[in-house]
């Protein structure tokens, strides 16, 4: 039971795949951002398990530690977005959202 | 005790993507995703990666989902309505879909299997060493690059962000 890389790895599958399965089936935006976030997470916390091999380095920590500002930006902008298309089409089912500009 | 914990957390995690999936109300689906993202936060700091578990917290627990419920509640919509996407009606329209990402789930997992099993990969034992003194030498040297570039990011993000979430002026269409 000292094997704790292979549970933190299936970890990370089962969130990547959570949030791919939530991306593709959710009618609400919002639910679609927090399945990126989801795949976002499983993706850093791969860097991190893997960033271990390294030792006190701690480069897989550095890069995962951009990775959660840069999803914090992106995160910030895309909710933005939403809240707009929102006001311009009075929807947030992205299956309904097909217009490109009016 | 350090491997209870682990699995504590690793377990809250994955109920939190559990609900994350399976909830058809949006604000639960919101809730799920703070369980599963401290979870994920708390397996940081188990592994010595304390200031990344920290930042974890902070930034998503406290700022996007934050975020993400400030826009929930803008919306108009009734944040406990149910998501057509996820009840049992539409079940046999996501059924593909579905079955695609458990393939891809155990693809993974096998990949990782290997990965652990061929690798020689040096068994994650939690370093006690704090990750702090690191991540100042390492952004003032090594990354210093990337450091400044990500705060001109933040900031382009910042601004862009204010102006795409203000208040449009009466006549919407000379915005853009």
């Amino acid at each position: 039971m000292e094997n704790f890389t292979f549970y933190l790895l299936i970890l990370g599958a089962f969130l990547f795949c959570g949030g791919l399965f939530v991306v593709l089936t959710k009618k609400n935006t919002i639910g679609v951002l927090v399945g990126i976030e989801l795949m976002i997470n499983a993706g850093l916390l791969n860097f991190l398990v893997f960033g271990q091999a390294d030792g006190d380095v701690n480069g897989g920590g550095m890069f995962a530690l951009f990775g959660i500002i840069i999803a914090a930006a992106g995160a910030a902008v895309a909710l933005a977005i939403v809240l707009n298309v929102f006001d311009k089409l009075k929807t947030v089912n992205p299956q309904e959202i097909k217009t490109l500009k009016d | 005790m350090q491997q209870f914990v682990l699995f504590l957390f690793i377990a809250i995690s994955a109920l939190g993507t559990l609900t994350v999936v399976f909830s058809p109300k949006i604000l639960h689906v919101t809730f799920g995703l703070l369980v599963a993202l401290f979870g994920v936060g708390g397996i940081y700091v188990t592994l010595g990666a304390d200031f990344l578990g920290i930042t974890q917290i902070l930034v998503y627990v406290g700022g996007v989902l934050v975020l993400l419920l400030f826009g929930l509640m803008l919306s108009k919509e009734d944040p406990l309505s149910l998501d057509e996407g996820s009840i049992n009606s539409a079940w046999r329209k996501n059924m593909p879909i579905a079955l695609g990402c458990i393939l891809l789930f155990f693809i993974l997992s096998i990949i990782s299997g290997q990965a652990v099993a061929y690798l020689d990969f040096p068994q994650v034992n939690g370093s006690t060493n704090s990750m702090v003194e690191n991540v100042g030498i390492n952004t003032m040297t090594r990354y210093l690059l990337p450091f400044e570039a990500v705060s001109i990011l933040l900031l382009a993000a910042l601004i862009g962000a204010a102006y795409l979430a203000r208040r449009k002026a009466a006549n919407p269409r000379k915005v853009f």
